[in-house]
């Protein structure tokens, strides 16, 4: 047996970004929580490079992703590694040379399906959109012998498409990175409010405005706070923020702000708000709770799944969503007798799981021994 | 008989359309009406002799005939060419039913179109490659 058994993580698009969305968020949690926990064991995860082209460096530009412990590494091609870890969302993946890599060698191949909401919203996205993802998720099903989701309302999506899919079905929920902790007392009635999501159709913001607005024209002392880069929205939705009336006053927008920044926005908030059509996961639940806010979501399935104190559901109309809201704030904040499920939560079990997979037992059995 | 080829290719349906990825190649093909009800039915392993009932009986005005057989005999030659099928001697099924997933009308002769490969397409990343103006624009560094 090698010395040490090398996973590639498919990093070649992640490489490319110089800004977070939750999926590179996730990226950069689960390179440091795999690394932490799978060195020990003789296990190093370097980038995996499916083309050969020149490397990108995007990634340098952001403080956060560029303490991913992996990416600075030298990247390998599929022949140099002993197990496959596809934990982004790159559509440039090279699918055919992983698959010729294979047949000479097969080794496990781990991925990570955040959601398919492109194939079951096809209305929400571009039609070149919907078949690029179609053709990326298609190709990483036929390859992957273990396929993680973070819910069991994306595994209900996968086998309503009826495919075949020859992997393992593995459900792991993320978690919050923040400590749990409880509301911040504050000495005004103020109703402030928070929502961290990239701006895309499917999220809600249309609806969030206008039920901010109602609640303006009520008279509410109110101010609502966007966190979250622009997605693929209308120029309008972007328009109808930045030329409201309320725009860098009670209706704030802050594109890129790190996870301090977050925390401390959300120390001044009393309500999240996370009215989304649909979501794979929708990580900002978990957040908003552990950083102590009371949330009022829209009540689709993921969001159900996860049912515990302080959180509070609405339908998807303006009207609804402020009266959610208006329910919220006038309900106390009770503290949880389950505790808000966490990151490290999430990369325990993800751990796990690839260890089962691409570490042999008797390895694993000479480490703990070395251990004790 | 013909059957899907089992490795190299991945073939799925959704909406009534099917795409199958040659990984071999690289390339994609994508399927819709009679192209993909054919492809459906060599996937399902379905007697080449229940054929032309199941199509008969599903596109209107359909009257199976030596017309019909030769258009579905080229498309499968295509298929083979292309490296998506293969010969197989294993028994076939009568029992069948074609996806109720799109309206069927008049029948058309199934084809093969290749798409550009993979690589073309993908050029663009609709998500990284997004200018911090968000979707439709691109990023021009």
């Amino acid at each position: 047996m090698a010395e040490h058994l090398v996973i590639g993580s498919e990093s070649q698009g992640f490489e490319g970004v110089g800004f977070l969305t939750g999926i590179q968020r996730l990226v950069r949690e689960s390179h440091v929580g795999l690394v932490d926990r799978m060195s020990p064991l003789g296990v190093r995860i370097v980038p995996l490079h499916t083309r050969d082209i020149p490397r990108q460096a995007n990634f340098t530009d952001n403080f956060y992703l560029s303490g991913d412990p992996v990416i600075h590494k030298h990247p390998c091609a599929p022949d140099d590694v002993d197990a496959f870890l596809f934990l982004d969302v790159n559509m440039q993946i090279d699918f055919s040379a992983v698959h010729r890599s294979q047949q000479l060698r097969h080794r496990p191949v781990i991925a990570l399906v955040h959601d398919i909401l492109p194939l079951v919203h096809s209305d929400l996205f571009p039609r070149q959109e919907i078949l690029r993802f179609r053709l990326y998720l298609q190709q990483l099903l036929r390859l992957a012998d273990h396929v993680v989701i973070t819910s069991e309302k994306v595994r209900s999506d996968l086998l309503g498409l009826g495919w075949s899919i020859p992997g393992t079905l593995h459900v792991i929920p993320l978690g919050s990175v923040f400590q749990s902790r409880p509301p911040i007392p504050t000495d005004t009635d103020r109703l402030s409010l928070l929502y961290v999501s990239t701006i895309e159709p499917r999220k809600g913001h249309e609806h969030l405005i206008s039920a901010f607005d109602l609640l303006r024209a009520e008279g509410l002392d109110i101010d609502l706070t966007l966190i979250g880069r622009a997605g693929w929205a209308d120029p309008q939705l972007f328009d109808r923020i930045r030329l409201h009336q309320d725009f860098g006053g009670r209706l704030r927008w802050l594109e890129s702000p790190d996870d301090v920044l977050l925390a401390t926005v959300a120390e001044q908030c009393t309500i999240g708000v996370f009215p989304s059509q649909d979501e794979g996961y929708g990580l900002f639940l978990e957040e908003g709770l552990a950083l102590g806010l009371k949330m009022v979501v829209s009540d689709i399935p993921v969001f159900r799944e996860r049912t515990q104190a302080n959180v509070h559901y609405t339908d998807l109309s303006p009207e609804s969503i402020a009266n959610g809201i208006l329910t919220a704030h006038q309900q106390p904040w009770t503290s949880p007798t389950v505790p808000v499920r966490t990151m490290s939560d999430f990369l325990d079990e993800l751990a796990d799981l690839v260890t089962d997979v691409t570490v042999p037992p008797s390895w694993r059995a000479k480490v703990s021994r070395k251990v004790r | 008989m013909w059957r899907v080829r089992g490795d190299g290719v991945s073939m799925e349906r959704l909406d009534g359309e099917t795409i199958v990825i040659n990984f071999d190649t690289g390339e994609y093909f994508s399927f819709r009406g009679s192209s993909a009800d054919v492809l459906w039915l060599v996937d399902s392993h379905v007697a080449p002799e229940a054929w032309g009932a199941v199509l008969g009986g599903s596109f209107p005005g359909l009257e199976w005939g030596e017309t019909a057989q030769s258009e579905v005999d080229a498309f499968l030659e295509e298929l083979l060419t292309a490296g998506l099928i293969e010969h197989t001697t294993a028994q076939g099924t009568t029992e069948v039913t074609l996806p109720d997933d799109y309206v069927r009308s008049e029948w058309t002769a199934p084809s093969v179109h290749a798409n550009s490969d993979l690589v073309d397409l993908l050029v663009i990343d609709p998500i990284h490659d997004t200018s911090e103006d968000g979707w439709p624009s691109t990023r021009t560094d």
